[in-house]
């Protein structure tokens, strides 16, 4: 059971990782999210391992993000419930902080898309950063396929526009 | 980027209406944004967020298999002896008296001599539902449990004798309708312990007996080497003479 979670883990947890990233624009709290969701995961990973798939994976995450966003509109902080019970203190990768904390097109990509609308900075980051087929994205944002595809030419159209404004 | 999700992709954004020159500005936004997903979290990070749930996981088996089992099996036992204990000092009729009896059951099956001990007991429980004017029916049931260990298994007329005390105590302190069934009990006790008396008086005079034959053939053996001494030292004699 254990290494079939750690091959989860090894596989997914850098794109969990990423989507939350671009979501906030904070390396520490993308981190902190990323254990939330693993730990939510190992916790439940009987009862979850028969039907897991990696749109449910990335399901845990987006319902994490809006309960923070509901809770925490005005604070830069979330609650580690589940890592805190796993006895999880939260750690960081340092250096890999400080890679893409320094690096220019990161944070122009970063900078120009916080200014999406929220369904749309979904649609870049499921689609084109983590390079899901629009049904995935369709069952994580629970939107139609027709629905992301119509959506990922407005977010693309919207993006570039945003860029070429900087 | 992958040649199938490229290609997939170009269909889709054709269905929306794409221009060709369109297409092209759209695919370098998304390669600028491909461009940085190249950038991953250290290896060795990763293995040392997985160790911290290994260890997590072999404490959480300590406590939920190991010390939570330990600590209730630990309480269990406490609550058994306390209550084993303050069961010794029950009455019939009260909630741990049967407690007290099971106890006394497992004692008199490694010890039997434990059995004086239960007879000085119940004749202490007569004693005390006497002084206490307990139901008749409690004390009748206790004097029942007292003759069936007297008739049957107590020789120690030291705790015989005690349990007639206490016997006479609770018939003073009694009911008069319970005053004819504890003189039962006494007169029971006190014919035990004569038969006692008589058991030890008929082992003391055997034991005077076969110490008295003991005695009288150590003499005659005796008396026999003395003679047998006595011809060797005549025959002696005779040879020097």
């Amino acid at each position: 059971m254990r290494d079939s979670f750690d091959e989860l883990y090894l596989q997914f947890s850098d794109k969990i990782y990423k989507y939350f990233y671009w979501q906030t624009g904070d390396p520490y709290l993308a981190e902190d999210f990323t254990g939330e969701v693993f730990a939510r995961v190992w916790k439940n990973w009987k009862r979850f391992k028969p039907d897991f798939s990696q749109a449910f994976l990335y399901r845990v995450a987006r319902n994490l993000l809006i309960d923070y966003w509901r809770k925490n509109k005005n604070r830069n902080e979330m609650s580690l419930e589940t890592s805190i019970e796993a006895g999880i203190e939260p750690s960081y990768d340092e250096d890999f902080i400080e890679k893409i904390q320094n690096d220019d097109e990161i944070r122009k990509l970063r900078d120009a898309i916080k200014l999406l609308p929220e369904n749309l900075k979904e649609i870049i980051i499921l689609r084109f950063m983590e390079e899901l087929s629009a049904k995935e994205v369709g069952e994580i944002s629970g939107l139609t396929e027709v629905n992301v595809r119509v959506l990922q030419y407005r977010a693309l159209r919207k993006l570039r526009e945003v860029i070429k404004n900087e | 980027m992958n040649k199938d999700f490229e290609d997939q992709l170009i269909r889709e954004l054709e269905t929306e209406g794409i221009t060709p020159d369109e297409k092209d500005e759209l695919f370098d936004v998304i390669n600028m944004v491909k461009k940085t997903s190249g950038i991953n979290r250290s290896e060795n990070f990763k293995k040392a967020y997985l160790n911290k749930l290994s260890n997590q996981k072999k404490e959480k088996f300590f406590y939920s298999q190991i010390y939570i089992p330990a600590l209730l099996f630990t309480f269990l036992l406490f609550i058994l002896i306390a209550g084993t204990v303050s069961a010794q000092k029950s009455l019939p009729g009260q909630p741990l008296y049967p407690v007290k009896i099971l106890s006394e059951n497992i004692i008199k099956t490694v010890n039997p001599s434990f059995n004086n001990e239960i007879l000085k007991r119940r004749s202490e429980e007569i004693k005390s539902l006497s002084e206490q004017k307990k139901d008749s029916g409690l004390l009748q049931k206790t004097l029942d449990n007292y003759s069936k260990e007297l008739e049957t298994k107590s020789t120690n007329s030291v705790k015989i004798e005690e349990s007639k005390k206490n016997l006479e105590e609770a018939k003073e302190a009694s009911v008069e309708k319970n005053k004819k069934k504890i003189e039962e009990a006494i007169e029971k006790t006190e014919n035990k312990i004569l038969e006692i008396h008589d058991e030890d008086q008929n082992r003391g005079e055997s034991i005077k007996i076969e110490v008295k034959s003991a005695q009288t053939s150590h003499e005659e053996e005796n008396n026999k080497i003395e003679k047998k001494g006595g011809h060797e030292g005549e025959s002696e004699q005779k040879e020097k003479d």
